[in-house]
């Protein structure tokens, strides 16, 4: 210890946070290979941040599936006390409800940081789907709704939204719902390879500062998407 | 981990009681920022000297870091320029600070901050942007900088000042409602301590030993820049 260490308190010792919510299409479609895809995708985004020192002091995961309803399985937490059920697949696809779903959780997570005092980094919101929604069609007061939410949630900063479709996914629909500035990707590589570019882009971005832009490693860089058209 | 220090200051005090003080933050984004933050400090010192050698002491002390921190914008161009990069790969925050026994006068674009130790107690000079996310600040290099561009006069009698990067936040800064408060248990120590201190060298060591510090990389991973400058009257 030195001698001037001895003598100083830090002021606000808790650590900026890092709010990510996964939200995953868990539909009947996503039966089979996909769905067991996704929950071992989950546990190696969880296992990849809890080895980053850094990330795991500041990423907050939650979980909203939509499948047979709307459901938050899991409420924003550190990644040591994330521990997400089993992921079922069945039902339609209520997306719409469950991106609005998403955002009320995020807001909510910002209030808390705020009233608690604690600095935090822009959320991200991490869209899964391998079809289309069944509770919002264009044209319909619904979409619009939504897809306002979406872009203009990302054009005033209030989250990072990003759209990953799945085969067969139908990623014309989705890029309308994508925020403008970053078009829906398509998955090409594994799951795997997903999750394990989604923690590290938590881990550069919860030890970074980023200023106007950010220099993240692309999914297309990194392999495992293209973009969609 | 193979990434250079991104911070940068440069400091220069005149035989009158003048002092300037430069510190830059480089973006970790950016991948030059070393570069542009180190450019940017030392062109802001040297033109706070040559404006206040070039009209006797006339100008405002705004103006003079107000012309310094442009001067480092227009820096940063000529370097990008010259080098065939982007303006924004040299991206860095910029405090300039001019110090007299009675007044600050302090350009101030991006986070980090300026606080004075003052009969009144320790005083917020300036602050970090109002920017709601942890990580994203207002470069000098943007185009918009000239906006987030926040110029403070601030006269009273001194005792000592804090110029700090965004890795000394946390430890300087209370998060209250009215926003960003110095905690006198982290800098009222230091002023003290240096104060004590007979010269230059030896306080620069203990700073240095204090941002390395557990206490300090237990809150913040990033480049930690501390520059303390004490006010002596006899």
């Amino acid at each position: 210890m030195t001698r001037l260490e001895d003598k100083i308190e830090i002021a606000n010792p808790t650590q900026p946070h890092c709010a990510l919510v996964l939200l995953l299409d868990i539909s009947g479609s996503m039966k089979g290979s996909k769905i067991e895809a996704l929950n071992a995708g989950i546990q190696t985004l969880k296992n990849e941040i809890a080895r980053d020192e850094l990330a795991s002091k500041r990423v907050d995961l939650a979980v909203v599936t939509f499948g047979d309803g709307v459901k938050v399985i899991h409420d924003f937490s550190a990644v040591e006390d994330f521990d997400p059920p089993v992921l079922n697949a069945g039902g339609p696809t209520p997306m719409g409800e469950a991106i609005q779903r998403a955002v009320e959780i995020t807001e909510q997570r910002k209030e808390h940081y705020k009233a608690q005092g604690i600095d935090y980094y822009r959320p991200w919101i991490f869209l899964i789907t391998d079809g289309e929604p069944t509770d919002m069609q264009p044209g319909e007061a619904f979409w619009t709704e939504i897809t306002k939410l979406v872009h203009d949630g990302e054009g005033n900063r209030r989250f990072t939204f990003f759209a990953v479709g799945v085969p067969p996914a139908n990623t014309r629909l989705l890029n309308r719902i994508a925020p403008p500035n970053r078009a829906a990707v398509q998955l090409t590589g594994t799951f795997r390879e997903m999750f394990l570019w989604l923690s590290r882009s938590q881990a550069t971005l919860s030890a970074s500062k980023i200023g106007e832009h950010v220099a993240l490693e692309t999914p297309m860089a990194a392999g495992w998407a293209q973009v969609s058209s | 981990m193979g990434v250079p220090c991104q911070d940068a200051f440069a400091f220069q005090s005149l035989p009158l009681g003048v002092s300037f003080i430069a510190v830059a933050d480089g973006l970790g984004s950016a991948t030059r920022s070393d570069i542009g933050a180190r450019l940017a400090v030392n062109i802001a010192v040297e033109t706070a000297l040559a404006s206040l050698q070039n009209d006797n002491a006339k100008s405002p002390l705004t103006d003079i870091v107000k012309v310094a921190a442009g001067e480092a914008r227009n820096g940063l161009a000529s370097r990008a320029s010259a080098d065939g990069c982007l303006v924004r790969d040299l991206a860095c925050t910029m405090i300039a600070v001019v110090l007299k026994p009675d007044e600050i006068a302090v350009a101030h674009v991006g986070d980090g901050g300026v606080v004075a130790q003052t009969e009144r107690g320790l005083q917020l000079v300036s602050g970090p942007g109002s920017s709601e996310y942890a990580n994203e600040v207002v470069p000098l290099t943007s185009d918009g900088w000239e906006q987030s561009l926040e110029v403070v006069h601030f006269v009273s009698s001194i005792g000592a000042v804090a110029v700090f990067t965004d890795g000394c936040q946390r430890a300087v800064f209370r998060k209250s409602r009215e926003g960003s408060v110095p905690f006198e248990g982290f800098l009222n120590p230091i002023f003290d301590y240096i104060s004590q201190l007979p010269d230059c060298p030896e306080a620069e060591q203990e700073i240095s030993a204090l941002l390395r510090s557990r206490k300090l990389c237990a809150n913040s991973e990033d480049d930690k820049t501390l520059v303390v400058a004490v006010i002596r009257r006899n």
